[in-house]
């Protein structure tokens, strides 16, 4: 069974939902923080880490000298990463997304395949947590492949918790999608409901089951109930605006 | 013109509160909601919208 955490506002409280479920499952649990932007799980969780790798995603490089400079590699590339111009190619690794189309029509061999580095992957170990997470290189322009790369230690066997990212495009859908049940964490205020309606629509195109929790649920007004009412989204959790809970947050502690 | 950007990391460390409070202040001003994957501050500044326009990428 694989859980996706996610929100649409950033700051409401994912990690802190996300990492203290993972430490009151009484069952063999996977957490992945899949936020390689700005992964913080392993603040709270603090994993003895045993692995770490740098992981590459496939971008072309090009031997100009077998190049004939037909351009079919220009005109497959949905993404302008690679261009003829003029007597030369230009390959942009930055922005290809490793489909190997200008490899496949490439009839010269001119186009090989080479690495953009994506992040790193570290996985680790904590009480009874197995923990995963990526960390995005600084400059690389796009989360998915390195998610994607995090969620193949996802084990059939075990219990998966995934802290998804904030927001409501290509990085949080790479997160949630082919999850179970989508647990959308929510404060309730005009932001917290602003944004849970657009992770909603997200999550309804994607056709997975989901629940709500309000954070600091007495705070702020009750539209977020009443939305979550007409939508028919399951309160599954209130968590209070408590001060100790705060504290220990702040403090880089769990709550549980 | 000077350009101030307002960035964090950190999701709901309080961007949007402050950019709004900047926006509250006197003077020519341009004020962007880059955040187009949940843009908030148009809920704060409630602004009058004078123009619309599809945005498409890609080819």
């Amino acid at each position: 069974m694989i859980i996706s955490i996610a929100s649409g506002k950033g700051g409401t409280g994912k990690t802190t939902v996300a990492t203290n479920l993972a430490l009151s499952i009484d069952a063999d649990v996977q957490l992945l923080d899949c936020d390689v932007e700005e992964p913080n799980a392993h603040l709270f969780i603090q994993p003895t880490f045993n692995k770490t790798e740098t992981v590459f995603t496939p971008v072309p490089e090009v031997d100009e000298k077998k190049c004939n400079l037909c351009g079919k590699c220009g005109e497959i590339c949905q993404f302008k990463a690679i261009v003829v111009i003029g007597d030369t190619v230009l390959p942009f690794p930055e922005l290809c997304h490793s489909c190997g189309g200008c490899m496949e029509v490439c009839s010269e061999g001119a186009i090989t395949e080479t690495g953009r580095e994506l992040g790193v992957i570290r996985k680790g170990y904590r009480n009874g947590i197995e923990f995963i997470h990526g960390e995005l290189r600084v400059g690389e322009a796009m989360p998915p492949p390195l998610i994607r790369r995090v969620r193949e230690y996802i084990r059939a066997d075990k219990l998966t918790i995934i802290d998804a990212p904030p927001g409501t495009s290509c990085p949080v859908i790479a997160s949630m999608k082919d999850t179970d049940f989508v647990l959308l964490v929510t404060e309730p205020t005009p932001f917290g409901l602003y944004d849970l309606k657009l992770a909603v629509r997200a999550v309804k195109l994607l056709n997975i089951p989901s629940g709500l929790v309000i954070n600091r649920s007495d705070i702020g007004d009750n539209k977020v109930h009443t939305y979550a009412d007409e939508a028919g989204l399951p309160i599954l959790m209130e968590i209070p605006f408590d001060r100790r809970i705060a504290e220990a947050y702040s403090r880089g502690e769990m709550i549980v | 013109m000077k350009e101030l950007v307002i960035i964090s990391g950190k999701g709901g460390t309080g961007k949007t509160s402050l950019m709004a409070a900047f926006a509250s202040l006197d003077g020519n001003k341009v004020i962007c909601d880059a955040d187009v994957d949940a843009a908030d501050l148009h809920l704060i500044t409630a602004p009058t919208i004078k123009e619309k326009h599809d945005f498409q990428g890609g080819q």
